[in-house]
């Protein structure tokens, strides 16, 4: 299989120095600040993760408007390559370095604070399956922009707010009793709600699956949004 | 559904929503898959033993189940058995849905037909407009091919008429020069240089109408070539009658016939052979190209071939196609009296 499409994506995802910072900077810097992971701290580790996974894949997943917008895609559409197998390989290349990203998070949980092998389990795939999510999400989102500015702005007021309502730096708890359940109209509702679960019981729950279940769901509607949306 | 889902923070509402969602998309996505629609309507029921409000979303699934005019839907009706009572603004909600999942389907199929209309309306154009450039593109040859006939009709009057009229006087007075042999010294000296310059005289015309021959082919000569230079197969080329009598502008619409003709044997056809047969009458002419490769080919009259029929009506003629076992194009064009008598004179 040809992999050029995969791996040009992966260069050009990786040449921004604002996805480097995302996905490379800023993970192991926060695994590194200790209050944030051992609950002395107002603001939790695990949320925040989840807020830089979030713009991490966003950022990544720029790619798709980034060709559209220069003609790119029209170049690529010309050569003897299916729409199916462009998207397949930028996806994929969108993906791969948050899901080392996740492992090394992971590793260093398990090195720094102790995670035990089911914690550290559960964490991982919450993350990944967070990560799937998160740029079947973007990619969606992408599609339904023609500027990159406006898809960056917008999507920037809905990380916050989703972030907000999902509980990733808030405690749901603080939020009116109204809008504590608002959230879940996001993928990042249900990755804190399976990570809280994980971290309250210290054991994979059925709490837990509802929360992988529900962004596995997720990813499909974006996929299949996204898959159907012209891009060219 | 969503705000009652939101309402009652019930996280099976939210899945059942979830779910609705994925199959709506698939079936976005793939419209064949237009029978899930019944999966939907199993979830909603099963779900209305854990939460009651998942009735509600039978009103998006009637509503999609008719727009996309799939009628075992309307079965969904049946859901009162699982209620203990009637309730008659949920039935009429049901109603709702289903009447504007049939009317949303009928605009669509109205906005298809039209978009047919409109798309055949713009074909007709395009076609029309290619026409014309055709059309204006013939001009410029037929101009350039009358030049060229009317340059060798005057070298075929100065080198038939002229020309011999002028070596028959020329003999006459080489003869004349020798029975003259006794006459006046100085006469003799003027009637030799007088033939010298007639001689130089003949000597110009020959040249002149050598000169004025064309070196484009015209006419029969010009179909010979195009039959000649055809890659694919040897073309058996005849004429019957006398070609003389054709006009310009049909030869320039005779050509275009043979070229097309030749171009799509090319393109479409495998042809072992290829004939063709001009028959040239007093009042028509016909032009007959056959092959047998048209068995091989499915498509029907391209443009350029309707291109041909247009014009060739445009002048009076007939154009027609048979394309059974043979392909098979004739061409009939009819020549006016007033042409002929142009030409004749």
């Amino acid at each position: 299989m040809n992999t050029t499409i995969f791996r040009f994506a992966l260069i050009k995802g990786l040449r921004n120095p604002l996805t480097l910072i995302f996905n490379c900077i800023l993970p192991p810097a926060l695994m590194l600040i200790r209050p944030l992971w051992t609950g002395e701290n107002f603001l939790s580790g695990y949320g925040l993760l989840i807020l830089v996974i979030w713009g991490g894949a966003f950022l990544m997943a720029q790619g798709t408007i980034s060709d559209r917008e220069s003609g790119a895609i029209t170049r690529i559409m010309s050569a003897p390559i299916s729409m199916r197998n462009y998207l397949m390989q930028n996806l994929f290349a969108y993906m791969v370095p948050l899901t080392i990203q996740v492992a090394l998070i992971t590793a260093l949980g398990v090195i720094l604070y102790d995670w035990g092998l089911t914690l550290a389990l559960g964490l991982f795939l919450c993350y990944t399956v967070f990560t799937a999510t998160s740029v079947m999400m973007s990619f969606a989102w992408n599609c339904l922009f023609k500027k990159k500015e406006s898809s960056f702005t917008t999507f920037g007021a809905v990380v916050t707010f989703g972030s907000m309502l999902s509980g990733a730096y808030v405690p749901l708890e603080l939020l009116p009793e109204a809008l504590q359940y608002v959230g879940a109209i996001f993928p990042a509702y249900w990755g804190m709600r399976g990570i809280s679960s994980l971290l309250e019981l210290g054991a994979i729950s059925i709490d837990y699956w509802i929360g992988i279940a529900a962004m596995i769901m997720f990813m499909i509607v974006f996929l299949l949004y996204g898959g159907k949306r012209r891009m060219i | 559904m969503l705000a009652l889902w939101l309402t009652e923070s019930d996280t099976t509402g939210f899945f059942l929503f979830l779910f609705l969602l994925v199959m709506s998309l698939l079936r976005w996505r793939f419209p064949k898959l237009g029978a899930t629609v019944m999966l939907d309507c199993a979830a909603c029921i099963l779900t209305f033993f854990v939460w009651p409000y998942a009735l509600y979303g039978l009103i998006l699934i009637l509503f999609e189940g008719m727009y996309r005019r799939f009628y075992f839907v309307l079965l969904a009706g049946h859901v009162f058995y699982f209620m203990d009572y009637f309730d008659l603004s949920y039935a009429l909600l049901l109603a709702f849905g289903a009447l504007s999942g049939v009317f949303l389907s009928g605009w669509r199929k109205e906005q298809g037909q039209k978009l047919t209309i409109r798309d055949e309306e713009a074909g007709k154009y395009y076609e029309l407009e290619h026409l014309q450039s055709d059309l204006v593109a013939t001009i410029p040859q037929i101009e350039r091919m009358t030049v060229v006939a009317e340059r060798a009709r005057i070298a075929r009057d100065i080198h038939d008429n002229a020309g011999h009229e002028i070596v028959a006087a020329y003999i006459t007075f080489q003869t004349a020069r020798d029975m003259l042999d006794g006459a006046d010294t100085d006469a003799l000296e003027l009637y030799d240089a007088a033939l010298a310059r007639l001689n130089s005289g003949v000597n110009k015309i020959r040249e002149t109408a050598h000169n004025l021959q064309t070196v484009t082919t015209l006419g029969v000569e010009s179909l010979l070539e195009i039959c000649e230079k055809f890659p694919v197969c040897p073309v058996n080329f005849s004429v019957y009658g006398d070609t003389s009598r054709i006009p310009i502008y049909v030869w320039s619409m005779l050509e275009s016939c043979l070229n097309e003709s030749l171009t799509n044997a090319t393109r479409h056809a495998r042809p072992s052979y290829v004939s063709v047969e001009l028959d040239a009458t007093q009042h028509l002419v016909r032009l007959c190209i056959e092959n047998d490769g048209a068995k091989k080919s499915k498509g029907g009259m391209g443009s350029g071939l309707r291109n041909l029929r247009h014009r060739a009506i445009a002048i009076g003629g007939t154009f027609s196609m048979d394309m059974g076992e043979k392909f098979r194009m004739i061409c009939v064009i009819p020549i006016k009296e007033e042409e002929n008598e142009s030409i004749n004179s």
